[in-house]
């Protein structure tokens, strides 16, 4: 069927393609060799019968076109003495019995012409016999016809010797299949001991599995298993460690929402409740903010990021996309956001989904600390290839300029906003693509960060 | 405003429900694709809803399907998309995907709030109905537009184009969209050309509590002016 993929089975394979050629040149041989061993026996006893016919025929005289036949009785004795099989003979002019038997037919079926004469099979005397004929022609006489009959006894048990022989080399056969089969079995278990021990292990455990019996060709799987699992132990203890971070993170602002929840549950009157309650919110969304991130920085690991694939990118749509995606932000904040960048496209090797995250934290960090009526710019330049995004807000002191960038830092003039991952999350991002990211005052009064892409990402769209 | 609320989520469902029963709206909540399904159907002759609010997790499936059905039969009822997909690809695949608009939980209930109503002025607008932001009427059926009771003399695409803005008002129109938007309605105008009747507009809208703010590189916005401007 076409489009089912076919099951592999080892053993059955093996067995198939073993046993197969194997059946097939054996039985082509023993039927080859019977019959051969068959048509040479035949050919032998046809030759005896012939030589009989050819002693009896030189005994033939001829006198004025007339045959007689001078054949002593002792000779009879000795042509006609055979322990198994009868024999029989005539010889005949023109019809007319000169000696022997009456009768013998003149052909018959499995006719073999040989030098002197012809052998065939035929019924005579109630039985099967072998013929040998031999014809006389002489000048001015009719033709003399000798015949010598025989039963085929020997004949007979010569081939069921034969057929002893075909069955020995059947046993033969059986034997050697049953030899292929015991191979086959030895050689496929080491994989059913490597199977049925790994399937024994306990499925949660991921020590590596002991490769001591395996077989050479084997080791490279048990090696690749290995370090898969190895790989999957490292990534599951980052996990774990990120996990525990996350969670000593999130507790805080908790804690902060648990405090004024109680304080707004005590509240003397409504009015101070509400004050409290919208405190809270404020708090919600901080912590959902810094849940997004936490994901964020949880996806950057580079083994969960394993699959993802390089390839070329618009940086310009993209900072188009990314940047509109903000635009309500800005808006509703009063800050003017802008999009500078040339009209054709700047090309990048990258992970679009990866740089759109980096923008989008950079963009997300510019509007968030500008004041309204302030600005924020996005730059796309194409030679070097650098997206930078800057603003007009407060800006970033020479001396934080490092430690802005590392997890839960924030800067002194973010005042109880951030979550402290944003930059962590850009320079991760902008690591895995081999840019690097830089902070520089802004021509607009602020912070200006830009990602500067290496020559290995870059690919410079040269003015088509 | 009449509401299909498409939520699994039985508190946000429930919060949503009361807070917009409160303000006087109708709203239908649907706890599976396939009541949402049954929903539309009985409302399928006629306009029923205005405004379409759905999750992207729902039992029965994944509501960008759903909403990739529905555009089929039906592109005139704005959606707004409400999913805790977070990272910044799904939005955008979320908005290129046919949403209207899109918000990220946990959100804002006043800012979803307005980007309903966004969504039913841009929802009318389409249909040509009567729009009012701010002192501004826009009145689709007639070509017409008032501030206050004074009429603004207005050209063709200048019309359009106020009402494309007060569709999306307060939040930005890509200039993408507006050239697009233009061209269906068979206005088609350059990308420059754009630009200047942008700015003829923003003139003429002069004194009416309304300025078109413009967002280099992405589009414009229209905002009521209540807060000082900022050049």
């Amino acid at each position: 069927m076409p489009g089912v993929r076919r099951v592999q089975w080892l053993k059955r394979d093996l067995l198939l393609r073993l046993m197969l050629p194997l059946l097939v040149i054996v039985a082509a041989t023993a039927t080859l060799g019977a019959y051969t061993a068959q048509r040479l026996t035949d050919r032998v006893f046809d030759r005896w019968l012939l030589d009989a016919a050819r002693s009896v025929a030189s005994l033939v005289r001829f006198e004025q076109g007339q045959a007689t036949l001078d054949l002593p009785p002792i000779a009879q004795t000795i042509l006609l003495f055979d322990d198994n099989d009868r024999t029989y003979f005539s010889v005949t002019q023109g019809g007319r019995l000169l000696a022997g038997r009456k009768g013998i037919p003149r052909s018959g079926a499995g006719e073999v012409t040989y030098l002197r004469g012809l052998a065939y099979e035929a019924q005579f005397d109630k039985q099967l016999v072998r013929i040998a004929r031999i014809d006389l022609d002489e000048v001015g006489a009719e033709p003399v016809t000798v015949m010598v009959a025989e039963t085929q006894v020997k004949r007979e048990r010569s081939a069921q010797e034969l057929a002893v022989v075909v069955w020995l080399l059947v046993a033969l056969v059986l034997a050697a299949a049953l030899a292929i089969v015991l191979a086959v079995r030895r050689t496929v278990r080491p994989l059913e001991t490597i199977a049925s021990r790994w399937n024994e292990r306990s499925h949660a455990s991921l020590e590596p599995i002991g490769d001591e019996d395996v077989p050479r060709e084997l080791l490279p799987f048990t090696t690749a298993l290995n370090d898969l699992l190895a790989r999957i132990r490292q990534m599951l203890a980052r996990e774990r460690q990120f996990a525990a971070t996350a969670a000593h993170q999130l507790r805080t602002p908790l804690a902060g929402l648990q405090l004024g929840l109680a304080r707004a549950a005590t509240a003397p009157d409504i009015e101070e409740a509400r004050v409290v309650i919208g405190e809270l919110s404020h708090s919600t969304r901080r912590t959902a903010r810094l849940v997004q991130q936490l994901l964020a920085l949880g996806r950057l690991d580079p083994e969960a990021i394993g699959d993802l694939e390089f390839r070329k990118h618009d940086l310009v749509t993209l900072a188009q996309d990314v940047g509109a995606a903000h635009a309500d932000q800005a808006l509703a904040k009063g800050v003017d956001l802008e999009l500078l960048a040339a009209s054709r496209p700047v090309l990048a090797k990258m992970i679009p989904d990866l740089i759109a995250e980096a923008l989008s934290n950079l963009i997300d960090n510019a509007i968030r600390y500008t004041p309204a009526g302030g600005s924020v710019v996005i730059e796309v330049l194409a030679d070097p290839v650098v997206v930078r995004v800057s603003d007009s807000g407060p800006g970033i002191d020479d001396d934080e300029r490092e430690s802005v960038f590392e997890r839960f830092v924030r800067g002194r003039s973010a005042a109880g906003e951030g979550s402290g991952l944003g930059l962590a999350i850009v320079r991760d991002i902008a690591t895995l693509h081999h840019a690097t990211v830089s902070l520089a005052d802004s021509p607009w009064g602020g912070t200006s960060v830009a990602l500067v892409f290496s020559t290995f990402a870059a690919i410079v769209e040269s003015g088509q | 405003m009449r509401l299909m609320l498409i939520e699994d989520d039985a508190v946000i469902a429930r919060e949503l429900l009361l807070r917009w029963r409160a303000r006087g709206w109708t709203v239908e909540p649907c706890s599976s694709l396939a009541t949402a399904d049954r929903v539309w159907a009985r409302g399928a002759t006629g306009h029923l809803f205005d405004v379409i609010v759905l999750d992207l997790g729902l039992p029965d499936g994944d509501g960008m399907e759903w909403l990739a059905r529905l555009h089929r039969r039906n592109r005139a009822t704005p959606v707004i998309v409400l999913t805790a997909r977070d990272r910044v690809a799904d939005r955008i695949l979320g908005l290129n995907g046919g949403a209207d608009d899109y918000l990220v939980k946990p959100f804002d209930p006043d800012e979803l709030d307005a980007r309903v109503e966004a969504l039913q002025r841009r929802g009318q607008m389409t249909r040509g109905e009567l729009l009012h932001y701010g002192r501004i009427r826009w009145l689709g059926d007639e070509g017409r537009a008032y501030v206050d009771d004074v009429a603004l003399e207005l050209m063709p695409r200048e019309f359009e184009v106020l009402g494309l803005l007060i569709g999306r008002a307060p939040r930005l129109l890509p200039k993408r969209a507006l050239i697009d938007a233009l061209a269906e309605r068979n206005l088609e105008v350059g990308d420059s050309a754009a630009e200047v009747y942008v700015s003829r507009l923003r003139r003429k809208l002069t004194g009416s509590g309304a300025t078109i703010r413009t967002l280099r590189g992405f589009g414009y916005a229209l905002e009521l002016s209540a807060l000082p401007e900022h050049p």
